[in-house]
């Protein structure tokens, strides 16, 4: 019900993008499998992740210089 | 629309054996006892039979089924609750079913179907969900009115109010999701990580500006030390690295010695090893240059020669210095012989005094004893004539011990100083004769030294010396003609030293180009970093990072958009019916209509404030039993107004803060609800609700009274009406 009501929300809205729809998906996965904390867990992953890339690339630079 | 007919227990929480089987035939079954006899056990079977493991643990949203709250009854070895639903299409049975040890193996679930066929685990959850049609959350806090709800409204804190609130309205997932987001600060990140790739941005501009700023300097360098500047460039220093070895091979020439080969350099990058070779080959040809050979040596030779003549003229200062003190002491004190004797008679005439001390003791003794007898026989009274002067004396044996005394004292003391004397005499002369003696002492080892190096010095002069021959002499001799030796051989090196400082300016040369061509390829290196596929991947990343937050934050904005109008829908239905509930209750007569303003929320979820028909505030008029009014206006008004296919409500101890007056007013507002077509479970240890439940609910109801609770057998049930 809450994922419909939003995704309503949106198309009312005129938006359309999938990777909002994607990411809803996938916060309604991690609410019904762990709760809140999953999904503020999830959320800190991911900005994890693109830190380590973006880390893994500032090193690769710091030794060109 | 489904409604509860039967409930079985056993093994469930507070009931460890197999209890009565309850009946919810009637609009309203009210389920009264004690605190701690298993009503709230009986109400938590029927959602735990609907939902298991969700219930119970963080993700249930009930703070006391967090920790250790779990379905199996201590003292049993399962928990199972059998449930039988009356639906439109006929009865369903529930059997949820958990064994203690067994992990998920010992949990199960069967539904048994209208036309009498059954399904089993993820089947009959599927089955049962579509039966319910209400989600966990949804249920635990729009069907079954747990007692936290209340406690929260009524604590009078304004977040956990509206938080109550929202989840009275079904908004659970809104706030509980929006909040999560919330926490997750994701914005706080990106600020991380854009500081981070801001700084990179400006290391890489910092660190083209010092390279370039080196490289001018060398440039500037090279230039001073005679480098042109087109051999600062890839193709010069290959120039400059083959001058280097045509040089090298006419050093080598010139001293005499074959150079070994080593490879030019085919690429800008070959030179440094080609740099450290050469001079390694440099200094090589000119440690083993023959003319440089012999320079070490004669060098070596003379520095021996010098240093063994600073010896022997040390050894030969020394030993001087020493004879002349020696032959001074003598003088002044006389041999160590004459010293001796000295001592000696010192020591004799000490013995005579020393005998002359003991002699007087004895005389001592026979005065004092010739006085004692003279007084033993009464002389001291008597005698007071002189016997040898004949003159009159009184106490006269007196006078005569005094003078003796005086006498023997003061000779005994003569003696002594001059004992002492004597012995600081002896002293002394002991102390010259051992100044004497280590004066002597150290002659004789400077005369052992100054041997040792007239041995060294016939060794280093190599050849036989005869006895009359001066060995200082022949050092200086020596040393002197290996002097002018060097002097020839140095003004020959000069020439070629010459040489090899040309040589080695051409290594610098060569060095200080390759210098240059590595900053220059450095700084190249450096300005492609902005062109190169990792700079690429980092504003892409930057760009998925901005892209992901803003998709995210969009979420959490429509989260809170449809929150607020969610709360706003529903209060709009039902609002009325909330009002009237709430004035019904508190018969409050300042209170024509209740006004609900909704609002959104600083953190997550809706903030909620409660207006009177003039729009004035009144949370700080609402007493403890208006705010537990107002919880249960908003439980059993949306109830009424939003319907869904559970067609029961379940309220756990509803009058906990309400007056006498309230709770009877309380039953009124249950008949209506009753009267929309829902039935009530209700557990209660309010004996003043369950008297007006009794004497005033004009519905039908059936009532069970769960006394004598006991650990092993859980409560008795029993049907009271």
């Amino acid at each position: 019900m809450f994922k419909d009501t939003i995704i309503e929300k949106m198309e009312h809205n005129d938006m359309t993008s999938q990777d909002i729809k994607q990411y809803l998906d996938d916060i309604c996965l991690w609410y019904e499998e762990g709760g809140e904390q999953l999904v503020t867990d999830k959320l800190s992953d991911a900005m994890k992740t693109y830190e380590n890339h973006i880390n893994d690339i500032l090193n690769k630079i710091e030794e060109k210089l | 629309m489904i409604r509860i007919k039967k409930l079985e227990i056993e093994g469930f929480r507070g009931f460890p054996a197999k209890c009565k089987e309850l009946e919810f035939s009637k609009p309203t079954t009210l389920i009264f006892g004690d605190n701690h006899q298993g009503k709230s056990s009986i109400l938590n079977a029927i959602e735990w039979c609907f939902y298991g493991d969700q219930c119970y643990g963080a993700k249930s949203r009930i703070r006391e089924r967090v920790g250790n709250w779990e379905p199996i009854n201590r003292y049993a070895n399962f928990a199972s609750v059998n449930i039988l639903i009356q639906a439109e299409e006929g009865n369903y049975t529930i059997k949820r079913l958990e064994r203690r040890g067994e992990g998920k193996r010992g949990k199960s679930l069967e539904i048994t179907l209208p036309d009498r066929s059954s399904k089993k685990e993820e089947n009959a959850e599927i089955e049962l969900s579509k039966l319910i049609g209400l989600n966990f959350i949804d249920f635990s806090t729009t069907v079954y009115q747990h007692q936290e709800t209340i406690r929260d409204v009524v604590v009078q804190k304004p977040k956990e109010q509206s938080e109550a609130i929202d989840r009275l309205l079904g908004l659970s997932i809104f706030r509980d999701i929006g909040a999560a987001i919330k926490k997750a600060d994701i914005r706080q990140f990106q600020r991380e990580m854009a500081k981070r790739i801001d700084t990179i941005q400006s290391r890489i501009q910092q660190t083209l500006d010092i390279r370039q700023r080196d490289l001018n300097e060398k440039e500037k360098e090279a230039i001073e030390i005679g480098v042109e500047k087109k051999f600062l460039n890839q193709k010069g220093v290959l120039i400059l690295a083959k001058d280097l070895s045509d040089a090298m091979d006419n050093f080598a020439k010139d001293i005499g010695l074959i150079p070994r080969t080593i490879i030019l350099p085919m690429s800008w990058i070959e030179v440094a090893s080609f740099i450290n070779n050469e001079k390694e080959e440099l200094d090589r040809l000119w440690s083993e240059s023959p003319e440089v050979k012999n320079q070490v040596s004669l060098t070596t030779k003379r520095s021996e020669g010098l240093n063994l003549k600073s010896e022997i003229d040390e050894c030969q200062k020394n030993l001087v210095n020493v004879n002349l003190q020696i032959k001074r002491y003598i003088d002044e004190n006389g041999s160590e012989e004459i010293i001796g004797d000295q001592i000696k008679q010192i020591f004799d005439k000490t013995n005579i005094i020393v005998d002359q001390i003991k002699l007087l003791n004895p005389k001592s003794k026979l005065f004092e004893e010739g006085i004692a007898i003279l007084r033993n026989v009464g002389a001291d009274s008597t005698l007071s004539i002189c016997p040898l002067c004949g003159q009159k004396f009184p106490n006269l044996l007196s006078h005569l011990e005094k003078e003796w005394n005086d006498k023997i004292t003061q000779m005994t003391a003569n003696l002594h100083d001059q004992e002492n004397e004597l012995t600081k005499q002896k002293s002394e002369l002991e102390d010259k004769k051992y100044q004497l003696f280590n004066l002597n002492k150290n002659q004789k080892r400077l005369e052992a030294d100054l041997q040792r190096v007239l041995v060294k010095i016939i060794d280093y002069l190599g050849k036989k010396i005869s006895i009359d021959e001066d060995l200082s002499v022949l050092l200086d001799n020596e040393i002197n003609s290996l002097s002018k030796k060097l002097e020839k051989i140095n003004s020959s090196i000069k020439a070629k030293r010459e040489n090899l400082n040309q040589v080695y300016k051409l290594i610098e040369k060569v060095n200080i180009s390759f210098d240059t061509i590595k900053l220059k390829e450095k700084i190249n290196e450096i300005g492609m970093i902005k062109k190169s596929s990792e700079y690429d991947k980092l504003e892409k990343l930057r760009d998925q990072i901005a892209k992901f937050i803003k998709d995210i934050e969009t979420i959490g904005d429509l989260i809170s958009e449809v929150t607020k109008e969610e709360a706003k829908s529903k209060l709009k239905t039902s609002g009325d019916e909330i009002s009237s509930y709430f004035k019904k209750i508190t018969n409050n007569p300042a209170i024509e209509r209740l006004i609900i303003e909704v609002r959104e929320g600083r953190s997550s979820g809706n903030e909620y404030q409660f207006c009177d028909q003039d729009g004035k505030e009144l949370n700080p008029i609402l007493s403890l039993g208006d705010l537990n009014a107002l919880a249960l206006s908003f439980f059993l008004g949306l109830i009424k107004t939003h319907p869904h296919q559970i067609n029961f409500v379940i309220m756990d101890d509803p009058s906990q803060s309400l007056g006498q007056e309230q709770k009877k007013r309380l039953v009124s507002v249950l008949d209506d609800v009753c009267g929309a077509g829902k039935e009530i479970i209700i557990a209660t240890t309010d004996s003043e609700l369950r008297n007006f439940i009794e004497t005033s609910l004009i519905k039908s109801k059936s009532i069970y009274e769960v006394t004598k609770w006991n650990p092993k057998t859980g409560a008795e049930i029993v049907k009271i009406k």
